[in-house]
């Protein structure tokens, strides 16, 4: 038995020989110990050592002696993070890494170290660095749309993915509102809350860009199925964004004349989409059905806001707040009656151009 | 297996931020851990970001002060439970080619390259084998036998008692001797 067990034992001892490329081993070294370099750096920039030596001991029971060797040779976290240290190679691994794409071989390393990022620092710097994350997808997106190697196909479809991972980031930010708003105070909410706004606005006109012409047919039907999604993740957290700004003002986390500016713009926003909505009906030559049925939700989307910035101008931002989410669904709902029409229309002229060519060649479909 | 040499220093170090020390631990655990998980996941590629993830979450474990009793132990648990998020995210994962695998063969300059052929053909059938045990029974015979712990750390870091995987350790063999059909030596 003992001379089988060698045999075996043998055998399982061959895939020692398993190991990581040397390669891979100390680029990953060169990565990870710049990432932490720099988020050392970052986190502790202005950490005293009192408060060094108070998280270290309040967080974990540490004893006095603990405390006084801290003390007597610890030494300040931003000179012990210093960067004078960081090789070469692990700063331009850093910046290669940074500036990835995807596709290409440290981007992996990238989003591995973004996602760690993300899970371990606070609830209310969690939402800053998820739409950070977001901000890099859109620039990634960006260079991608620019890239002068991939063919239009592959390009819908990395943005495609950056989109979904974009959306991810969104819906992590309203989640992190969701469960963490109730637990921090009124005023850092706010904080949150006013940004996540701000970067919701942004994100709608960077998500409003073109698809790729040269792409085929069902690769831009689904990057703009998931643009779509992207545009309304984005809107779902402004809108949670801007429930608790009106909510944090009664808790003092936010001024009257702030949250005034915010919801004057959000309706001025609404205004503009109305318009465009009412011309795009207009022009686009749509059918007598389709007109009169945009027509009445426009009509009423127009009456809604109308109500809100009666509330708005009594100051009763609750109710300002409900009008102006009811008239964004009711203009939602007519631009999904448009595209649907033009979906059906574009679906009509597709097979009428293919019967007539058919028929030119003298063949019956 | 010697451990790392004043380890409980190179902790106290990373606290710190000290991230050279932390580059030690690095140095140290690196291939064992990718070893470690190669044999759970599909691909060398994954394998590669599991193992950087664990590096980075354990960085940020330690240097946010929290306490860690064993720096080996806890760099497979965390390993261990990214494997099981790797598969939660990606439903049942199915054991793919094992063309990619990272053997480096090319070290060893005393073979021929006959040798070297039937060495790769050898391990390709024991890591056939080894991928078809129970996830337990692997996991005892790669931390015992490839990344040689004793039995009692071993158990440290799965959460059972030594007696416990000293009875795995047995049952895992006996499955891989009938797996590949080994004949009793003289």
């Amino acid at each position: 038995m003992k001379g089988m067990k060698r045999t075996i034992v043998g055998n399982i001892k061959l895939l020692k020989l398993i190991k990581p490329q040397p390669g891979w081993s100390s680029a990953t070294r060169d990565i990870l110990l710049s990432q932490i370099k720099s988020q050392c750096t970052e986190i502790h920039a202005n950490t005293s050592l009192f408060q060094g030596a108070r998280v270290y001991l309040s967080g974990y029971g540490d004893t006095v002696i603990r405390f006084t060797l801290n003390l007597l040779f610890g030494r300040p976290q931003n000179a012990v993070c210093s960067l004078l240290g960081v090789s070469l190679i692990a700063f331009f691994a850093s910046i290669i890494a940074n500036s990835s794409l995807p596709g290409e071989p440290l981007y992996s390393i990238k989003i591995t170290a973004e996602t760690i990022r993300s899970s371990l620092v606070t609830p209310d710097q969690r939402a800053h660095l998820e739409m950070e994350r977001a901000d890099r997808r859109l620039e990634e997106m960006r260079r991608l749309f620019a890239h002068a190697t991939l063919s239009e196909d592959e390009k819908t479809e990395k943005i495609g993915n950056l989109v979904d991972d974009f959306s991810g980031n969104l819906a992590n930010v309203k989640k992190t509102l969701d469960s963490q708003a109730p637990l921090i105070e009124p005023a850092k909410v706010s904080k949150v809350a006013a940004l996540v706004n701000q970067k919701t606005e942004e994100y709608d006109a960077a998500l409003s860009v073109g698809t790729f012409s040269g792409a085929s047919p069902a690769k831009k039907q689904l990057l703009d199925e998931k643009l779509e999604t992207a545009k309304n993740t984005s809107d779902a957290a402004s809108r949670k964004a801007l429930a608790l700004l009106v909510e944090k003002k009664s808790a003092g986390g936010i001024s009257e004349e702030e949250l005034l500016g915010y919801l004057e713009q959000k309706f001025k926003h609404a205004e503009e989409e109305l318009l465009l909505l009412q011309r795009r009906v207009s022009a686009a030559g749509a059918s007598q059905m389709l007109e009169t049925g945009v027509r009445e939700k426009s009509d009423r989307a127009k009456k809604m806001l109308d109500e809100g910035k009666e509330s708005l101008a009594k100051k009763d931002f609750k109710i300002a707040l409900e009008k102006l989410n009811l008239s964004k669904d009711m203009l939602f709902t007519a631009l999904q009656d448009i595209n649907k029409e033009n979906s059906l229309r574009d679906a009509d002229q597709k097979d009428r151009t293919n019967q007539e060519a058919q028929e030119e060649k003298g063949t019956t479909p | 297996m010697t451990p790392l040499v004043n380890e409980k220093i190179i902790v106290y170090k990373i606290r710190q931020g000290d991230t050279d020390a932390f580059g030690q631990i690095y140095d140290f655990y690196h291939e064992k851990l990718y070893r470690f998980v190669y044999l759970k996941l599909p691909t060398a590629q994954d394998a590669q970001d599991i193992t950087a993830e664990t590096f980075l979450k354990a960085w940020h474990y330690i240097h946010d002060q929290k306490h860690i009793a064993n720096v080996q132990a806890f760099l497979y648990q965390i390993a261990r439970n990214l494997v099981v998020d790797f598969y939660r995210r990606r439903g049942t994962a199915i054991v793919e080619s094992i063309d990619d695998q990272e053997i480096v063969i090319a070290d060893r300059i005393d073979l021929t390259l006959e040798e070297k052929m039937t060495l790769k053909s050898d391990m390709a059938r024991v890591e056939n084998a080894l991928r078809m045990l129970k996830d337990m029974y692997r996991e005892v015979i790669v931390l015992h036998y490839l990344n040689e712990l004793s039995l009692k750390e071993v158990a440290r870091i799965l959460g059972v008692s030594t007696g416990n995987v000293r009875v795995i350790r047995h049952r895992a063999l006996k499955a891989l001797k009938r797996m590949l059909g080994e004949e009793k030596e003289s």
